[in-house]
């Protein structure tokens, strides 16, 4: 097939993508985690629609052209068929609204159905998958972070996005189990279904081209929605689409679309990027009556031709010295022989920006003004196809611009636990204060070394000549028996039982730690924070630990072993609105 | 330190008292303090018993009030002044520690190295 090469491009390309499609066909059956089936199901999905487009795209190409196609000779005074240039698409930051019920957003009664989610983009036989999304309840909308490029794209693009999504987990029965109840399940289970799946595609004409695909039950990608947008759509700005939804309330891979998808479609035509036609002019003025010529380099790009003295200066940046605008309002002649030194010339002018006189450049020899004339049309040609991609060059950002939080993913919290509380948030202005502190009390507030090296605070209950108290936080000293748990939900707290007056728990003989406290209370003890293994094990019997106080000593020191769920508790108003999360606040 | 609504909960404590700091119009402690009955205590990285709903200390300024009383990171608060914090919102918890008419409040915490060290002393 070496005359044809496009045709063995192609079918290079189908060998290839058959070869990775065996390989994951092995992966998959070799795969039991039920995300690597997904993540490998996707991508035998992606590799079964590029061969299909492969495939099609070879017929296609084969029936057009039986013969060995050959470039079309460029004759004296004929036009060269335009087709317009070709440019480059990109689509980025794919966006999909989700429009779940707010008592199905806000519910926190565990994560409820999971699905998999990921789209597949596709111009022509250039297909890209994005990447795999995990999205339940708690999420507003499907985000994919993924840019993709296409190359070598006509204006006349169709771009293709089809949503596939499958449901993750096996039915609501999972959901309300306690976590590591259900952790346990799943992956025992995991090994077990992924045993007997293998992957399973949608193919409807596929089994035709491609061998039987493996079959399976449990993972299947189904087609969720699908959208094609076009030149139009393009923009340099976030745009919004409509997208068609399939499938309904009652299939397995429903999610509640809100029937939008938001994107970046972005298109760069060559004629923007690239120079379209360079080379030596000769622009005629006309000084004082007499015609002038001088040898001038011009660069026809971005729409306009960009006049220099010398190639040299683009490199060194200097800006042309005539920049003129080449649209669809400018009319280019070209001119018989008007004087004897010049003979192939033409004549531009642009009439609607207010410019009188043509001007008017000559071409070194006729061929040069052929390759010019020809840059002309086709940059003409380009501009009416490109449309409004040719006003303004559309950056294609590798980095996206940030999108507000509301979109990013996160779970649904409420507003009360980003909720400022009265006390200063700075941790400068606490600097600030002691030293303020240190400056007021004459250096008495100084977080200096103390002399000698205390133990650490609580060594002191273990040196044998203390009074320790332990207390048991649901009886009181005098033994009374209110229970300092309160219920949730009562209108009324008591509070925990008030340590006994006058006595204090901790004595250390002289040095009490807290009288210190009181007298200074900035100095800081150097025990702070020291590790208990300092403190010398000393062998104490129960009795002893009593003290004078008639508080019960802990009798039972362990924890219970058995796993203890949490406990459902009646919920306030507002803390049934408040869903679970643990944010610590300031005070 | 696990904790079930009803059931006697035993534990070793220490009494910390911390002088709030006057700063300007505020009274600050200088500690921060996560969970709560409304919280979810699968993200306490203080907690041993993940079921464990009560107040701990996730942060302590350094040289703040708190510091120097000597609370330490990781404590569980179980008092405030005599209310007990084992069992209260956070919003509560939080509300009790910064009362505007108290200068001074008396915390009796516990930690998972107190109740070891009292453990160790017993064998």
């Amino acid at each position: 097939m070496g005359s044809d090469p496009k045709g063995s491009d192609i079918q290079g390309k189908i060998d290839f993508e058959t070869r990775m499609r065996e390989g994951i066909c092995k992966l998959l059956a070799a795969s039991s985690q039920r995300d690597q089936v997904l993540h490998v199901a996707k991508n035998l999905l992606t590799c079964n629609a590029r061969i299909l487009h492969y495939v099609a795209e070879l017929q296609r190409h084969r029936e057009e052209h039986p013969l060995p196609k050959e470039p079309p000779r460029l004759s004296g005074t004929q036009m060269k068929e335009h087709s317009p240039c070709s440019g480059k698409v990109a689509i980025s930051d794919i966006r999909i609204p989700l429009m779940w019920k707010d008592s199905d957003h806000f519910n926190n009664r565990g994560k409820g159905q999971r699905f998999a989610v990921f789209c597949l983009v596709k111009i022509g036989t250039q297909i890209f998958d994005t990447e795999m999304v995990t999205v339940d309840r708690t999420l507003t909308d499907i985000c994919f972070e993924n840019l993709m490029i296409f190359d070598d794209v006509k204006p006349d693009f169709e771009l293709r996005l089809e949503v596939f999504s499958c449901c993750m987990e096996e039915g609501p029965s999972i959901v309300n189990t306690p976590k590591r109840l259900a952790r346990k399940i799943s992956t025992s289970l995991g090994r077990a279904t992924g045993k007997k799946l293998t992957s399973a595609l949608e193919s409807g004409d596929l089994d035709s081209i491609l061998p039987t695909n493996p079959v399976a039950a449990g993972v299947k990608y189904h087609l969720l929605a699908e959208t094609i947008l076009k030149l139009d759509d393009a923009e340099a700005s976030f745009r919004t689409h409509g997208l068609s939804i399939l499938g309904n309330e009652e299939s397995s891979f429903w999610l509640p679309l809100y029937g939008n998808l938001c994107c970046r479609l972005v298109a760069q035509p060559a004629c923007m990027t690239t120079d379209m036609m360079t080379g030596y002019l000769n622009l005629e003025q006309t000084v004082g009556g007499l015609a002038n010529w001088t040898r001038l380099y011009c660069v026809l790009r971005r729409g306009y031709l960009m006049v220099y003295y010398t190639p040299e200066e683009i490199e060194a940046q200097v800006d042309p010295t005539l920049k003129i605008a080449i649209d669809k309002e400018t009319r280019i002649r070209t001119m018989r022989k008007c004087s004897e030194m010049k003979m192939y010339s033409f004549s531009l002018i642009n009439p609607y920006s207010g410019e009188t006189a043509s001007r008017v450049f000559s071409a070194d020899c006729k061929d040069d003004l052929q390759q010019w004339m020809e840059a002309f049309w086709q940059h003409f040609g380009d501009m009416s196809q490109w449309k409004h991609c040719c006003k303004e060059l559309m950056k294609i950002e590798i980095m996206s611009p940030r999108k507000p939080p509301l979109f990013l993913t996160k779970q649904a919290t409420s507003v009360y636990d980003d909720m400022n509380v009265e006390s200063p948030q700075k941790d400068e202005s606490l600097v600030d204060i002691i030293r303020n502190r240190i400056q007021a009390t004459d250096g008495e507030f100084l977080l200096g070394q103390q002399e000698g090296s205390h133990p650490p605070r609580w060594a002191a209950l273990f040196d044998g000549s203390h009074a320790m108290v332990v207390q048991k936080s649901t009886l009181t000293p005098e033994g009374r028996g209110q229970p300092a748990l309160t219920l949730p939900g009562r209108a009324k707290k008591r509070p925990a039982p008030s340590p006994p007056a006058g006595k204090e728990p901790f004595q250390q003989g002289d040095s009490h730690p807290e009288r210190d406290q009181k007298e200074n209370s900035w100095n800081a003890p150097c025990s702070s924070g020291v590790e208990p293994s300092e403190a010398p094990p000393r062998h104490r019997s129960a009795s002893q630990v009593l003290g004078n106080n008639a508080v019960q000593v802990a009798a039972k020191l362990g924890l219970p072993d058995k796993p203890v769920p949490a406990p459902r508790q009646k919920r306030s108003i507002r803390a049934k609105f408040d869903p679970r999360t643990w944010i610590p606040s300031q005070v | 330190m696990a904790f079930v609504a009803g059931q006697p909960v035993t534990a070793v404590v220490q009494r910390i008292e911390i002088r709030k700091l006057r700063h300007g119009d505020n009274l600050i402690l200088g500690f921060s303090i996560g969970g709560g009955i409304d919280q979810d205590p699968a993200q306490n990285p203080y907690s041993e018993d993940k079921t464990d709903k009560g107040i701990y200390v996730t942060r302590v300024s350094e040289g703040g009030p708190a510091e120097v009383a000597g609370l330490q990171i990781g404590d569980k608060i179980m008092q405030v002044n005599g209310w007990d914090m084992t069992m209260v919102t956070h919003d509560q918890a939080r509300k009790r520690l910064t009362k505007k008419n108290e200068d001074v409040v008396r915390l009796l915490v516990t930690r998972k190295s107190l109740q070891q060290a009292i453990r160790q002393s017993l064998h």
